[in-house]
């Protein structure tokens, strides 16, 4: 029993997207914690966790040029999300040490945001062994397309580290995606059960309800995504599947531009309102072609 | 063997269980008889009036009675309602060895060491018969349950089988003869003649049918087989045989050996086939399955229970040998459990009950599983059970149920352990206690972790996800297997069962007499201690446990209170509990439903939770009243709730005072009207500073010192005069002198004092206030000899006049909280009203309002509109079938183009993955590609976001050309295509395609196709509103409906062959209802001209409409005709509106019309209009165009159009140019 990781309640905490409690249990003074490179990861997850609230400032503002290279990415990151391009800070600060995993996930982070998925699947490929970096080779897969490869990963990746709770997310998410043996069912059960385990977060709860919206249950789905509203009523990914749960079940169209509205008020720089954007204009020049 | 009960007494020589209660009655070596509760564990008599040991006793079958024999040769027969022994048997000559009744005949049969077996009746307390023919010690006699037998057993080394069908019949009529019977039995002594009982004329009442020899030694018990001609016997040869016997003789069977001392006591199993024997070498042992245990004596089993008792030297256990608590796990609405070794599943919502699988093979078999833990998401279970010290057995369940019970298939995955439970989708953990391992293993029995437990444990239960619950024998352990760490530590002992929340934020933990709610993190809630067993509990939905003991169900809310709901015959194993229902299996396996009322428990929970609108809800709908509940409220600090409940005065009055309602109080004292009760009144007004109140219970009480003080301290002088006028009338000088000091009326103060004959009082109050006069008057009056000395440094005592005449205000009075309820009640009658009663007639309003044709409506749709559709479906799925093979060449090459990217580069990469420099793989097609590619409706090409091709679509089959309408579709269709995962934090999220479910029944499970929103059941809905909104006039309304059906059946996609035509129906109807609306709209506008209007209301009875609709309109098309004296024309329609059968308004007021232009058949206003003429109408320019004129028609809708609108834009579906081509609407893909 003697290897127990110190920081592996806060990851679990981090992984299921319960980021106030990660910021609560990371500025707890009273865990102490022995080795130095834990305290930086520590402390790399508590401001991962604010930027993942979307507080940018914190990290940008308490991070500075002396703290450890992790803590810089972290305000790189939060610096990509605020709308600066620092792609290729970020590839030079991975070059300075290219040993730390945590370094090369924060790295591909911004790379995968950057839309570079070679280079992101380039940056995590010596670090197959940690979980981080699988799930983001994985989530880059996906990306991708490449359901086949993601699943070979997944395989092996459940011969080495099949219990932990991101072990567990990566299975669900790959389950998730469509594909001939239909697998929503254990996907959910999977977040179910984090859910029941931790506590239940926004994440979970949207996880929970796009394996419902798979399975074509649309009420329940309906009902697990207002609950995780209710934990964080910007969560931009809940606003989204409840448009489509919206369209599925007949509401309004009124419905569901309020939800947009809402979401470009909560998330304005969102993939999605993007994409919306782009194919609103898309339309437009495409119905001009026809017009009379 | 699970001992029940145990005592410790004198040496125990004979035992009974009563019939129906949890008795036992022992009989023991010092004489006197006990009566054990073997349930609550205590002695409920005791009897001693044998001397020497009794050794034979037993309970009568349905009389209160008992009948006890002893070494005092007496028999003695007992009422244990009376507590008495009710008369006294003699006869027999030497100990007696057992006693028992006859099932049905008020008969006793007896042994006895003087080699006789007497039969008695108990009614007459005579002798009847005397069995002889024994030559030594008769051990045991007993009747047979069922047939005319008698089974005795010997030390002489034999067991004689007794016929007493000629006592029976002898008996059965009415006895004249009974005194006979005595006088002749009477004398027959022991050594009488023989075998049996030759009477006068040498007949025999009693038989010995068969005497069975085999036993070497002395035999001391022999039993008949309750069911079978089977007797077991046991003897001092240390052997059990086993004997059968027929009609005609009697053989050994079987001997069972064994007992290494002699065999006291053996029986049959009531129910299974078991043989059960006591011997004196401290066994019992069980025969079939062998199991010892120490002990020695004898006797008795309990048919109901299943349960046994024996006595021993100093005392006796109840005992049974295998438990009966079925083995069950619930999981949301279905239960699991375990019956006649099949596992079965119940569903509470339909009450459906299924046997899902048979577990015959595995270790159930031989040993009752314990407990069962299933697993959600595999649909699996994991059953443990004793076997060989305990195993468990991981089961799949099949998934599909029929009613046919299978047989576990393929290897039973099993294992070693005391305890197993699922800790996770895809793990369990079993307890190995001789190691004191807990290991946790995959579905495929492999283990994956193993690890020491924290301390002694004797059991597991699942602790929430990938936690354990461990209990040791002192505390539970809340456990987490990843970590392997102790979350915490809760003190309790001897946990026996933990029962999970539905929420899994509460458990409740229970030893035999202890109960412990802690929440998830196993922090003690509250603590509740039982005298009696607790045996199971489930929680209610509101997050109380309801928990069953042996003979009550019970309640425990989180805080700790508990209350009886029942009681209960039998126990019962609760599984789960749904508002008034509680479900719960029996000992049988059977699942019972018993109905409680809930309302005590969620009053007090809601109390409890100060959720007071709840409380008052409760408390106006339920009928709670009584004692306890009054003493619960009250105890609890809730006075003003109890208040609500009481309606006897006395306590109504307390509870008023306790909750400091002055109102009621008052009002109760009144009725009431004691002083004492007054004056607890006046004590609370005092508190509150309620003079008013106060001094009306003073005024009550005549209380009149107090109350001038209260006019004094207020300063109301009129009432302190109005008190010393009362003072004056009572004669009352002391009350009177207050008052007036009160008043400082010196006046009259000096006058009372001359009146008591006070006068040297009198005389300084008058001096001392300057009274001179009145002094001097005193004086000389009273013929005072000296003048009283005025005493030095006196003051003058005068009341300060009140500033501030408060006397009608009351003083700052102490607040007193006003509780929710107070209001809630004061405004009882009328909140009643409005909160819960209103919306009731709100809602039959609303739907009075929505007009009495809307129910008819929707039957007719359904009935007129899509009834027939199926049937047309059928015909037209076969022409549609023959279509598609001319259509597949016309326009498909697109796909053709498409198929190129297929494979991509992405597989040719693959393979240099492995080589040393990384290159990332590829990107594959995404499911948007394969969509586009593989399908040929404008809605997939939409939902791919592929809105350039999804136009062309359209613009190929129906000549769409006007997109801009269509926009919001395109993006709703496109927004549900696909859903949003957020994967890694603080990365974009993962878009994932959603596809529609089954693909397409043509195609297999190969060609995906987006989801679709927009369905034909979808669309049919959104028709019903539309309907409604035109049935209600709401034609604006009904138009915008219509035509977002119109654009939306673009998209709509069918996903059987039949869909496509009621899509195709839809479309006309959406088409004519589009028109019709339209002209409607049109002829209201008060700028059209009499002639158009009447026209257009005529072209619009022409529409293809629900004839509901077309009545409406028939009407109001006749209305306006006749407006405008077109009386002929208006005649026209009442007539076709009379065809159809209208409602009685409607043709009344048709056949007026019809009667008022009978005699002027004339029309004012020439129209375009001629019924008679087939004609369809241009949608633009709302003329008609009778049948053979050339027109044009909209390649979507079909609206047609004169021949000048070719070109333009439809304007009914606002989407397609009218005269272009198409090849038509497809709403499914074909099959390839």
């Amino acid at each position: 029993m003697g290897d127990i990781d110190e920081l592996h309640g806060l990851r679990k905490t981090f992984h299921v997207g319960a980021y106030q409690q990660v910021i609560n249990d990371a500025t707890n003074p009273s865990v102490r914690i022995s080795s130095d490179a834990a305290r930086i990861e520590r402390k790399v997850y508590l401001y991962r966790a604010y930027v993942a609230q979307g507080r940018l400032n914190m990290a940008t503002n308490e991070i500075t040029q002396s703290d450890a290279p992790e803590l810089r990415a972290v305000k790189l990151l939060a610096r990509q999300l605020g709308g600066v391009d620092v792609s290729a800070e970020a590839k030079a600060l991975l070059a300075e040490n290219p040993k730390s995993a945590l370094l090369a996930v924060l790295v591909a982070s911004i790379l995968f945001n950057a839309g570079l998925t070679d280079d992101t699947l380039t940056v995590l490929h010596p670090f197959k062994k940690n979980l981080e970096a699988l799930a983001l080779t994985i989530q880059t897969l996906l990306k991708m397309n490449r359901l086949d490869l993601a699943k070979k990963e997944v395989a092996t990746m459940k011969t080495w580290a099949d219990d932990a709770t991101l072990a567990q997310m990566i299975e669900a998410w790959t389950n998730l995606y469509p594909s001939a043996d239909e697998k929503f069912n254990e996907a959910f059960y999977t977040f179910d059960e984090l859910a029941a385990s931790s506590t239940a977060t926004a994440k979970l709860l949207t996880s929970k309800a796009v394996s419902k919206i798979h399975a074509g249950k649309f009420d329940e789905a309906e009902e697990l995504l207002g609950n995780a509203l209710n934990w964080n009523n910007n969560d931009a990914e809940a606003l989204i599947n409840l448009i489509v749960v919206a369209h599925a079940t007949g509401k309004p169209a009124e419905v569901a531009a309020r939800l947009t509205n809402q979401l470009r008020d909560a998330a304005p720089n969102h993939i999605y309102l993007q994409e919306l954007k782009l194919k609103e204009d898309m339309f437009d020049r495409s119905a001009q072609r026809f017009a009379v | 063997m699970l001992t029940k009960f145990e005592t410790k007494s004198n040496r125990v020589k004979a035992l009974s269980f009563h019939p129906k209660r949890p008795w036992v009655l022992s009989g023991l070596h010092n004489g006197s008889l006990q009566l054990w509760d073997y349930k609550i564990g205590t002695q409920v008599d005791r009897f001693d009036e044998h001397e020497g040991p009794v050794r034979g006793v037993a309970f009568h079958p349905t009389q209160p009675l008992f009948v006890s024999g002893a070494d005092d040769y007496k028999i003695k027969v007992w009422n244990w309602k009376q507590r008495r022994c009710l008369f006294t048997l003699m006869g027999h000559l030497d100990y007696i060895r057992g006693v028992s009744f006859h099932h049905e005949h008020p008969w006793i049969i007896s042994c006895s060491d003087d080699q006789t077996i007497r039969i008695w009746n108990w009614q007459s307390r005579t002798c009847i018969a005397t069995l002889t023919g024994h030559t030594y010690y008769v051990m045991s006699a007993l009747f047979h349950p069922k047939e005319d037998l008698v089974v005795s057993a010997s030390l002489d080394q034999t067991i004689r089988i007794w016929d007493i069908s000629g006592l029976r019949k002898k008996h059965a009529a009415p006895q004249p003869g009974q005194y006979d019977d005595m006088h002749r039995h009477g004398p027959n002594g022991p050594g009488g003649p023989g075998a049996g009982q030759p009477d006068v004329f040498g007949n025999t009442d009693v038989i010995v049918k068969y005497v069975l020899e085999g036993h070497d030694r002395g035999v001391n018990w022999a039993s008949f087989h309750p069911n079978l001609p089977l007797i077991v016997s046991g003897s001092d040869d240390r052997q059990i045989k086993l004997w059968r016997y027929n009609e005609t003789r009697a053989w050994e069977v079987d001997t069972l050996r064994g007992h290494y001392n002699n065999v006291n006591g053996v029986l049959f199993h009531p129910r299974q086939d078991l043989v059960i024997s006591a011997a004196e070498d401290k066994t019992i042992s069980v025969w079939d399955v062998n199991k010892r245990t120490r002990l020695h004596t004898f006797r008795q089993e309990h048919d109901q229970l299943n349960l046994f008792a024996a006595g021993h030297d100093s005392g006796f256990i109840v005992f049974k040998l295998e438990r009966e608590r079925p083995a069950q796990s619930i999981y949301q609405n279905q239960l699991f459990y375990i019956k006649d070794k099949v596992v079965r599943m119940h569903d509470f919502a339909s009450s459906n009950d299924l046997p899902l699988l048979s577990i015959k093979k595995g270790a159930a078999l031989t040993t009752p599983p314990r407990t069962l833990s299933y697993n959600p998401a595999e649909h699996s279970v994991l059953v443990c059970s004793n076997h060989e010290g305990g195993t468990y057995e991981l089961y799949n369940l099949p998934r599909d149920s029929s009613s046919e019970i299978r047989e576990a298939s393929g290897d039973i995955k099993k294992g070693q352990g005391q305890a197993a439970v699922f800790v996770g989708r895809n793990r369990f953990a079993v307890l190995n206690k001789q190691t004191q391992q807990i290991i946790i293993k995959d579905l495929q029995n492999q283990p994956t972790k193993n690890f020491k437990t924290p301390g002694v444990v004797n059991d597991i239960f699942y602790g929430g996800s990938k936690n354990l619950i461990l209990v040791t024998p002192t505390s539970v352990v809340l456990f987490d297997t990843e970590l392997r760490t102790t979350i915490s530590e809760l003190n309790i002992t001897g946990v026996r069962y933990a029962v999970w929340s539905p929420d899994q934020s509460m458990v409740a933990l229970f030893s035999k007499n202890a109960l412990v709610i802690a929440n998830k993190n196993l922090e003690q809630q509250c603590l509740i201690h039982e005298t009696i067993k607790i045996k199971s509990g489930a929680w209610d939905d509101s997050g109380i446990f309801i928990y069953s003991t042996q003979n009550h169900i019970k309640y425990a809310l989180p805080q700790g209170d508990v209350g009886i709901i029942r009681t209960v015959e039998q126990p019962i194993y609760l599984t789960k509990v749904k508002g008034k229902s509680l479900y719960c299996l029996d000992r049988d396996g059977k699942i019972r439903v018993i109905t409680i009322d809930p309302s005590e428990y969620k009053f007090k929970l809601a109390l409890v939770r100060r959720n007071y609108d709840e409380v008052l809800y409760i408390i106006r709908t339920s009928n709670l009243v009584g004692q306890s509940i009054i003493a619960y409220l009250q105890k609890k600090g809730y006075p003003e709730v109890a208040l609500h409940f009481v309606k006897e005065t006395k306590t109504r009055f307390e509870l008023a005072l306790q909750c400091g309602n002055l109102e009621v109080a008052e009002e109760t004292a009144k009725l009431l009207d004691r002083d004492e009760c007054w004056n607890m009144l006046g004590q609370e007004a005092l508190r509150q500073g309620d003079q008013k109140v106060l001094e009306r219970a003073f005024q009550r009480v005549k209380n009149f010192d107090r109350l001038s003080f209260l006019y004094l301290i207020t300063g109301n002088t009129d009432n302190l005069k109005k008190m010393l006028k009362i003072a004056e009338l009572r004669g009352d000088a002391m009350s009177r002198y207050h008052n007036s000091l009160y008043l400082g009326d010196v006046e009259e103060q000096v006058r009372l004092l001359k009146e008591v004959g006070q006068s040297p009082l009198a005389y300084l109050a008058a001096k001392t206030h300057g009274l001179e006069e009145e002094a001097a008057s005193i004086l000389a009056s009273s013929g005072l000899e000296y003048e009283p000395q005025i005493p030095q440094n006196g003051e003058l005592l005068k009341p300060p006049a009140p500033i501030l005449k408060q006397s009608d205000l009351n003083w700052p009075k102490l607040t007193v909280a006003r509780s929710f309820f107070e209001g809630g009640f004061q405004g009882g009658a009328e909140q009643v009203g409005s909160s819960i009663a209103a919306p009731v007639p709100l809602d039959a309003a609303a739907l009075e309002d929505v007009g009495d044709w809307d129910a008819d409506d929707d039957l007719d749709l359904e009935g007129d509109g899509f009834g027939a559709a199926p049937k047309q479906a059928k015909k037209a799925a076969a022409a549609a079938a023959d279509d598609l093979g001319g259509e597949e060449g016309e326009g498909w090459d697109l796909d053709d183009e498409l198929d190129l990217p297929d494979e991509g580069p992405g597989f040719a990469a693959g393979g240099s993955e492995a080589a040393e420099a990384f290159t990332a793989p590829a990107a594959g097609p995404s499911l948007n590609e394969s969509w586009v590619r593989n399908s040929q409706l404008a809605a997939d090409h939409a939902a791919a976001g592929s809105f350039e091709t999804a136009m062309q679509i359209l613009n190929r089959q129906v000549g769409a050309v006007n997109f801009a309408p269509l926009k919001p579709l395109f993006l709703a269709v496109f927004q549900s295509s696909k859903v949003y995962l957020s994967c890694n934090t603080s990365v974009d999220p993962l878009s994932i395609p959603l596809q529609r479910a089954g693909g397409d029944e043509t195609r297999g499970a190969k060609a995906m196709f987006p989801f679709q929103a927009l369905s034909v059941a979808s669309m049919i809905t959104k028709l019903q509103e539309a309907y409604t909104a035109t049935a209600g006039g709401k034609f604006s309304q009904a138009l915008e409906l219509f035509i977002t059906i119109i654009q939306s059946l673009l998209f709509t996609v069918a996903s059987k062959r039949a869909e496509t035509e009621e899509i195709q129906q839809l479309l006309t109807v959406a088409r004519e209802y589009i028109l019709g609306l339209k002209m409607e709209l049109f002829r209201r506008d008060p700028n059209t001209e009499p002639k158009r209007a009447i026209e257009l209301a005529a072209y619009f009875t022409h529409c293809q409409l629900q004839p509901l609709h077309l009545q409406l309109v028939l009407s109001s098309a006749m209305t306006a005709a006749y407006k405008y004296k077109n009386f002929n024309t208006a005649c026209q329609f009442a007539r076709r509106l009379l065809e159809m059968g209208p409602s009685q308004a409607m043709a009344l007021k048709a056949r007026k019309l019809l009667a008022a232009c009978e005699n002027n058949q004339t029309d004012e206003i020439a129209l375009d209009y001629n019924q008679h003429n087939p004609f369809v109408i241009c949608a633009s320019s709302y003329t008609p165009i009778y049948r053979g004129s050339p027109s044009v028609a909209c390649p979507y809708c079909a609206a047609s159009y004169k021949p000048e609108y070719k070109g333009q834009l439809c304007v009914v579906c606002n989407v397609s140019a009218v005269g272009a081509t198409g090849t038509g609407l497809k709403s499914m893909n074909d099959g390839r």
